[in-house]
């Protein structure tokens, strides 16, 4: 895996939001962004810091209705811990939808518990990651979250 | 290649027997403990997960850490695993990773109204290949965390 | 062969544009074959009304570079008077409305093309619009073929028009389609008013039954006469004799017909029947009235032949609709068609180069696990051979590619704009020979004239020649590349020829050197799959030109080609 190599634009439509970042901590979420910026994807992430308000982005309601929802972006990264409304109910709603149970949900969440993790699963999350303590490797695995489901995942044509 | 009561960590469903081959070797390269099966055709895979048919004697607790599935199989098509995976509880958790050289729209749509984790498109060259099955065995065996109780 | 980089030539060009341009050079096969193959033109205008991107195809139809279409405000690149035409479009575009629409627009030739276009306006997340998206598309034949359509209709119109009766065609639901002016006259109704009325409306409360079932006739069993009074819109009442005949156009029926003015022949009638009262009594008249009755007799035969007459021209307008009709279902059975077997070509080359590459996979990863496993049993001549199984497995990928190219060629659809050569050889050039820094290549540009061709084809044709110097010069300390045209002193056209000063060939071979496949040196000498001069000369080829070759053992080679035997400019 090369580290360090920004992602090469025209893999990725242009304008379009790529990655959903649903992330209370504001430590976590500057590391995110850190990486993501720095694999060349300024303008392609939203950060979203509340349950409520992801649903509303994913919905394309309330704050977020003028929001063409024909942008279907290709990951949300989904932490569980979450005001509002929380991570796992987030997870569970977006998957019963029709217009958004197709989309490539990754929980990254500090719990390791198998309860969470089966929970997860059973309401059909994509993909079950931990992020761990240390923030170099915390930033290595967003970086190989990215990668994989911006460059190697396939979705269907928008 | 039966594994009576053990576990396995990776199911690999794939009926050409080149493909077959060269990714296995990717997945035994890194981690030879690895515990590997292969099956070449959609009734097998579902006899051998479900430990029906051949497999009967088998237990049913596999929760292997991911199935790689290709869609072209003989006897049971690809859609077809995916939906019964998907659709039985002992099963549904398990992570799914369609690798296949299909890149119709069709079959990814299909795939993802199936509840497929992941759809990976097999490159055509050999060294974006062997990449490519790399970073699926990074992602899925190390990164990736399953249900303990598939 | 794939693409180089495009260097940026002039400081204005704005980054985005030179990022844009980077990118599409480095898309991932096909994305950018795709993007680039056409027939349809594609663009990105900013909501400032600049060319953010633009195809090849675009390009092309311009006659201009990316570089300089980036960056550049659509009236700019359209030219004053095209834009006037886009401009209402364009400013529909910019908010928010998908358009779609048929214009003529001057090319930069300066004929007149017919483009089918569609903007597509792009919105942000706040709903705020960026930009817009053109697809567009040359319909100059179909056009062509509407316009014939469109006189022969007014030749139908005038023949309609100079009928002595009253014509109509209305569909099931009575809705008038088409009328003769005399139908507005004899009626009274404007042109307006009678595309709104039902048939049934020019008639009495107690005819309207029996109109009515002669019309449903019509429609059942395919015609019907039936005689009934006209009534205008002042109220005034007319004899006529009415004619209706069924006629399908695409699978759907209507009711064409024409009526005649019966007014002469009832009087005659009804004066005759009064008459034959007032001469009960007198034999003698009633004689002479019978004489009369004769020529009456005579005088609806005459009416008669008049209503054959009519019948007959009836008959002959059904035929040139139906004309008009086939002409209209062949020019689309025949685009239907050339887009079907343009489709079938490309799933089966694209599948033929699918199949022929998964076994080349299989060769080149088990070669590799075998250098990975076996390495302390292989020695260096082991090693070796493994690397040769390596090497030409990815030399038949870059065969299937350029066999895939070449066969996609052939399908292609020429996009003719004007070609500045010297420039085009200069920047081809400067691509090329930065992939061999360590040589010294020179190139010299004599003096030639502009071309007239498919850009993206042509410039191939002078990548693969250069291409083909550099490379056949490898063993000469300096390379010498000239390109020129040389004038014809007997044809109307001169050719431009590629020169260089590397290894020539035997003249005798000379009519190999076109065939797909055929190679004058050996592989190990110079790599190359044999593809290349093939394609040039079916670019030469399908551009009406000619293609030939000069050389010498070890005196090096001249390529000359010909575009378009026509006047030079």
């Amino acid at each position: 895996m090369i580290i360090n190599e920004p992602i090469p634009v025209e893999k990725l439509d242009p304008d379009q939001i790529e990655i959903v970042i649903v992330e209370d901590s504001s430590k976590v979420a500057e590391l995110i962004l850190r990486v993501v910026r720095r694999l060349n994807l300024a303008g392609r992430y939203i950060l979203i810091k509340d349950g409520g308000e992801a649903l509303d982005y994913l919905f394309a309601q309330t704050n977020y209705v003028n929001a063409a929802v024909r942008r279907t972006p290709r990951v949300v990264f989904l932490d569980l811990k979450l005001p509002g409304i929380d991570g796992l109910e987030v997870l569970r709603r977006v998957k019963l939808d029709e217009r958004t149970k197709n989309l490539p949900v990754v929980v990254l969440s500090s719990s390791i518990q198998e309860n969470d993790i089966k929970t997860a699963y059973d309401l059909g999350v994509n993909s079950y990651v931990t992020k761990p303590n240390q923030s170099e490797e915390l930033s290595s695995v967003v970086e190989e979250l990215v990668r994989y489901w911006l460059l190697l995942n396939k979705m269907p044509a928008r | 290649m039966k594994n009576q009561n053990d576990t396995v960590d990776i199911v690999i469903i794939e009926d050409d027997p080149n493909d077959a081959e060269l990714i296995t070797r990717v997945f035994r390269k890194h981690n030879l403990a690895n515990k590997i099966i292969l099956l070449e055709d959609g009734a097998e895979a579902l006899d051998f997960l479900f430990a029906e048919g051949k497999y009967a004697q088998n237990s049913t607790v596999l929760s292997p850490k991911v199935v790689l599935l290709d869609l072209k199989l003989p006897k049971v098509n690809g859609i077809e695993v995916l939906q019964r995976i998907k659709s039985d509880e002992r099963t549904k958790n398990i992570p799914v990773v369609v690798l296949t050289s299909s890149s119709e729209d069709r079959d990814i749509k299909a795939a993802y109204d199936l509840g497929v984790n992941s759809y990976v498109t097999k490159p055509i060259k050999f060294d974006d290949f062997a990449q490519v099955v790399s970073e699926l065995r990074l992602y899925w065996l190390l990164l990736n965390k399953p249900s303990e109780s598939a | 062969m794939s693409r180089p980089r495009q260097p940026t030539r002039r400081k204005q060009v704005k980054p985005e544009a030179v990022q844009q341009t980077a990118q599409r050079q480095s898309l991932p096969h096909p994305v950018g074959l795709v993007l680039d193959a056409g027939p349809t033109l594609m663009a990105y205008v900013g909501v400032d009304g600049r060319y953010r991107w633009a195809n090849q195809v675009y390009e092309r139809w311009f006659g201009k570079f990316s570089e300089e279409i980036q960056g550049r405000h659509v009236r700019e690149i359209l030219g004053e008077e095209a834009w006037q035409v886009v401009r209402p479009y364009v400013e529909r575009a910019l908010c928010g409305e998908t358009i779609t629409y048929e214009q003529a627009l001057p090319k930069q030739d300066g004929h007149l093309r017919w483009l089918r276009a569609t903007y597509t306006p792009d919105c942000d997340e706040t709903g705020r619009i960026a930009g817009f998206i053109v697809h567009a598309m040359d319909i100059g034949e179909y056009k062509q073929s509407e316009d014939n359509l469109l006189r022969e209709k007014a030749f139908s119109e005038s023949a309609i028009n100079s009928m002595p009766g009253i014509f109509y065609l209305f569909d099931r639901n009575g809705t008038f389609l088409r009328w003769n002016h005399n139908f507005e006259e004899v009626s009274g109704y404007s042109s307006q008013e009678i595309s709104a009325m039902n048939p049934l409306d020019f008639f009495n409360p107690e005819d309207k039954g029996i109109i009515a079932n002669a019309i449903n006739h019509v429609f059942t069993e395919g015609q019907v006469q039936v005689e009934a009074s006209f009534v205008s819109k002042s109220g005034q009442s007319t004899s006529y004799y009415f004619t209706g005949l069924r006629m399908f156009v695409d699978g759907t029926p209507y009711l064409i017909g024409s009526g005649i003015d019966l007014t002469g022949r009832k009087e005659a009638e009804e004066t005759q029947r009064a008459t034959l009262n007032i001469l009960e009594d007198f034999d003698e008249e009633r004689q002479n009235f019978q004489l009369i009755q004769k020529a009456t007799l005579n005088l609806l035969e005459d009416m008669h032949e008049e209503r054959n007459q009519l019948d007959q021209t009836q008959r002959a307008l059904l035929n040139i609709l139906e004309d008009i009709d086939v002409e209209r279902t062949r020019v689309e059975q025949a685009k239907a068609l050339l887009e079907a077997v343009n489709k079938e070509l490309e799933a089966f080359s694209y599948s033929v180069s699918h199949d022929l590459r998964a076994p080349l996979r299989a060769i080149s990863g088990f070669a590799q696990a075998v250098v990975e496993d076996c390495e302390p049993q292989l020695d260096e001549e082991g090693k070796r051979f493994l690397g040769l199984i390596q090497q030409n497995a990815h030399r038949m990928g870059q065969l299937i590619d350029d066999l895939l190219s070449f066969s996609r060629l052939g399908r292609q659809q020429l996009l003719e704009s004007r070609i500045d050569m010297e420039a085009m050889v200069k920047a081809v050039f400067k691509e090329l020979v930065a992939l061999a820094p360590d040589r010294k290549i020179k190139l010299t540009v004599h003096p030639a004239p502009p071309a007239h061709g498919d850009k993206a084809m042509i410039r191939q044709v002078l990548a693969n020649l250069i291409s083909n110097a550099i490379k056949f010069t490898r063993p000469r300390e300096e390379a010498l590349i000239e390109f020129g045209y040389r004038p014809e002193s007997d044809a109307k056209v001169g050719a431009y020829f590629v020169k260089d000063n590397g290894v020539g060939f035997d003249m005798q071979y000379v009519d190999k050197l076109f065939g797909v496949f055929q190679r004058l040196h050996s592989v190990t000498a110079f790599e190359g799959t044999g593809v290349g001069l093939a394609l040039v000369y079916r670019i030469i080829t399908r551009h009406g030109g000619r293609i030939w070759a000069e050389g010498q053992v070890d005196q090096g080679a001249t390529f000359y080609f010909t575009l378009q035997e026509r006047e030079v400019e």
